[in-house]
């Protein structure tokens, strides 16, 4: 299991900035699913991502999907830890990248993608989002489902 | 101060297009406790009232605190307000 971690110092991209959510007349509050909800969408949405999460939270998904009870979506926010504050935000992602990519472009790709769809949706700033990549998928050896996106 | 008819507060955020519906926070106790009844999401403290929602998909967050803003200060007797985003709702396309 190989795993990646890199680190992202501040940001200067494009950002709705904090001064919106706090002002005189009262505070705007965002709370914590909400940024892991916008986080896991932006890295699901980029290429070569094939899944989210460490091996349990996976295998507990595929559980939780065949069940007849509940919803049967699996779950965007698996494989996302968020720390909120009231200006900034900082978040963890675990991905299962594709065979064949580069995995260090795909991080990248991820990690700009979460940070412009976070500041951009919640005009928090992002300090930093910490990627690991735990697994790579290798191709329908054990299921019939195709490749993500 | 003045007081809050916090049943039109909950109307006219739940008429903003930007906003799904009201929240009752994690544990749904977030509310107005009424006799017989309760109104989700509003909560009038001394200094403030706040407003839990959860915001429809793709709404710019900063704009659903604004806009919610805008709509009850006017209802909300000189108190600030303060506006949680408890929730957001995910767009189909993204599945669960």
């Amino acid at each position: 299991m190989s795993q990646i971690t890199e680190q992202r110092p501040g940001t200067d991209g494009p950002s709705a900035g904090p001064g919106h959510l706090i002002t005189p007349q009262g505070r705007t509050t965002i709370a914590d699913p909400v940024v892991a909800k916008i986080a896991g969408i932006a890295a699901r949405e980029v290429s070569g991502v094939h899944d989210m999460g460490k091996g349990a939270a996976r295998a507990l998904g595929a559980v939780k999907e065949r069940l007849p009870v509940g919803s049967s979506s699996p779950s965007v926010t698996q494989g996302v830890n968020v720390q909120v504050g009231e200006e900034e935000a900082a978040v963890d992602v675990d991905l299962v990248c594709e065979y064949g990519v580069s995995i260090v472009d795909v991080a990248e790709a991820v990690r700009s993608n979460v940070i412009r769809r976070i500041e951009g949706m919640c005009g928090l700033r992002v300090t930093e989002v910490n990627i690991s990549v735990g697994d790579v998928w290798m191709g329908d050896d054990d299921s019939g489902s195709g490749p993500g996106q | 101060m003045a007081e809050v008819d916090v049943d039109a507060v909950a109307a006219v955020v739940q008429a903003l297009p930007l906003v799904s519906s009201l929240s009752g926070g994690q544990f749904g106790e977030v509310a107005t406790y009424l006799p017989g009844r309760r109104v989700r999401g509003v909560r009038v403290r001394d200094g403030n009232v706040e407003v839990h929602v959860v915001a429809g998909p793709e709404a710019p967050l900063p704009v659903v605190g604004t806009t919610v803003r805008g709509a009850v200060l006017p209802l909300a007797g000189g108190r600030a307000v303060d506006v949680h985003v408890d929730d957001i709702e995910v767009p189909l396309s993204a599945g669960g």
